[in-house]
């Protein structure tokens, strides 16, 4: 008797046609783009969306055409931060439109069309029990919105990842390793943790890091007029390059719920080292 | 997934009309084979959780199809001229898995995706070619985006000249 692997094709079910051309599809929206750099950490709250979108805000003002796509589907902030939280989002004639800042950042997120008070929520006729199948719907979600996009000519795209180390793992292996990480951690010794090991999924499924951002470093203290620690420092290094520390700024908090940038505040201290940081990945992705 | 036929050692296919796949309301699948060779067919019984979890992977078995019940006419140009009804069993490699199983999965009521949405406002066919360059889970939403923002504007229905004034009102 024949086994699986003697046989050809799926018997008409196109299961396996449908999702190779999904995967085509993906990379011919891609191919304008050069640089693909998911932010990811695997900690949840050390600022991935913040440095995501201000980071884009920096690349942006050296001249360079970039986009986001916020891949938080569950948790979507992306679109409050850039002050696209009421655009509709409008079919073109060959892929959904990217909706611009007025600066001309894209960004795709799904905070544009769910109101911040809904839950997002997936069809299913399975009862209860949404973690059998979730993972895969969203990972399709994704793929279906990547893969209907017209996002052009870029240098770079942005994604912002949700958190979970296994979640980067799942990532890089989504990009098939055309993308170069960029990780964000606090100072603290728990988040340095969890990111290392987000750097060893992402190794082991083979893609490249870029560096890592430590974020929330310290305050400026007006009065003595120093950086002072914000958390006690962290003994487990992160075995990735620096690109730089971005302190802890209350105005670019604000700037933030607001949907600023830091192209609103450029001479603040956070706007530089942001600068530096964006120079240093431009540098390092030329190479 | 693959059937053989134990008898005649040949590849079972599925079959492309209307017994081929059909779904009930409670989220069951039922796939039938044939083999070529003896004719013999099979049903493959899916439970809920099998059938959402080929959909979770966006995929329809025995392939795509147009969401709705809405089919777009093109004309030899290639310009949409118009909009039919067909039913989703309709030949051209499509099965009822989509539109069927749409129902099976129970749609989610509070994100209708047809006209009965915004029964104020009408789609061109041109206009409706161009929703389906969004992606199907967003679609409703944008759907209802776009309306929203057509009857603010004072337009009596969706068309190209409203898609296009509505991609300068965002600024894109």
């Amino acid at each position: 008797m024949k086994s699986y692997f003697d046989l050809e094709g799926d018997g008409g079910s196109d299961v396996i046609g449908q999702v190779v051309s999904q995967r085509e599809k993906i990379a011919d929206r891609l191919s304008g783009v050069s640089n693909l750099l998911p932010i990811a950490s695997g900690k949840g709250g050390v600022g991935k969306s913040t440095i995501s979108m201000q980071l884009a805000a920096s690349l942006n003002q050296l001249g360079k055409k970039v986009s986001l796509l916020d891949a938080d589907l569950n948790g979507p902030t992306l679109a409050r931060l850039s002050g696209l939280r009421e655009v509709a989002l409008v079919p073109g004639k060959t892929g959904l439109i990217v909706p611009e800042t007025e600066s001309g950042i894209g960004v795709i997120s799904l905070g544009s069309v769910v109101p911040e008070t809904d839950m997002v929520e997936f069809e299913s006729v399975a009862q209860g029990d949404s973690h059998v199948w979730r993972a895969a719907k969203e990972f399709a979600t994704l793929a279906d919105i990547i893969g209907a996009t017209d996002w052009g000519c870029l240098d770079f795209l942005l994604v912002d990842l949700p958190p979970g180390p296994e979640r980067c793992f799942q990532f890089a292996e989504f990009f098939e390793n055309k993308a170069s990480f960029v990780m964000v951690s606090i100072p603290s010794e728990v988040s340095q943790g969890v990111v290392n090991r987000s750097v060893a999924a992402i190794r082991r499924a083979g893609s490249s890091i870029t560096g890592y951002i430590e974020n929330m470093s310290g305050y400026y203290c007006a009065e003595t007029e120093e950086m002072k620690p914000l958390f006690p420092a962290g003994n487990f290094p992160i075995d990735v390059p620096l690109l730089g520390k971005i302190p802890f700024d209350p105005e670019l908090a604000q700037c933030c719920d607001k949907g600023l940038t830091v192209s609103d505040i450029p001479d603040s201290r956070t706007a530089k080292v942001l600068r530096d940081i964006a120079v240093l990945i431009v540098n390092e992705l030329d190479k | 997934m693959r059937f053989l036929c134990v008898s005649c050692d040949t590849q079972m296919n599925l079959l492309k009309n209307d017994e081929g796949v059909v779904p009930d309301e409670r989220g069951s699948l039922s796939l039938q084979y044939e083999c070529p060779e003896c004719l013999v067919q099979i049903a493959m019984l899916t439970n809920p959780f099998e059938t959402q979890m080929v959909s979770s992977l966006g995929v329809e078995i025995g392939g795509k199809t147009l969401a709705g019940s809405e089919g777009i006419v093109i004309d030899e140009t290639g310009e949409a001229v118009g909009v039919k009804s067909v039913p989703t069993s309709e030949e051209s490699g499509k099965c009822p898995f989509s539109e069927e199983a749409r129902r099976a999965l129970g749609a989610s009521p509070n994100r209708p995706e047809s006209s009965e949405m915004n029964a104020e406002i009408k789609w061109t066919a041109q206009a409706l070619v161009r929703l389906k360059n969004i992606p199907e889970f967003v679609r409703p939403m944008a759907k209802q985006g776009i309306e929203r923002y057509a009857i603010e504007q004072g337009y009596t229905q969706v068309n190209e000249e409203c898609l296009a004034s509505a991609k300068e009102h965002f600024g894109m």
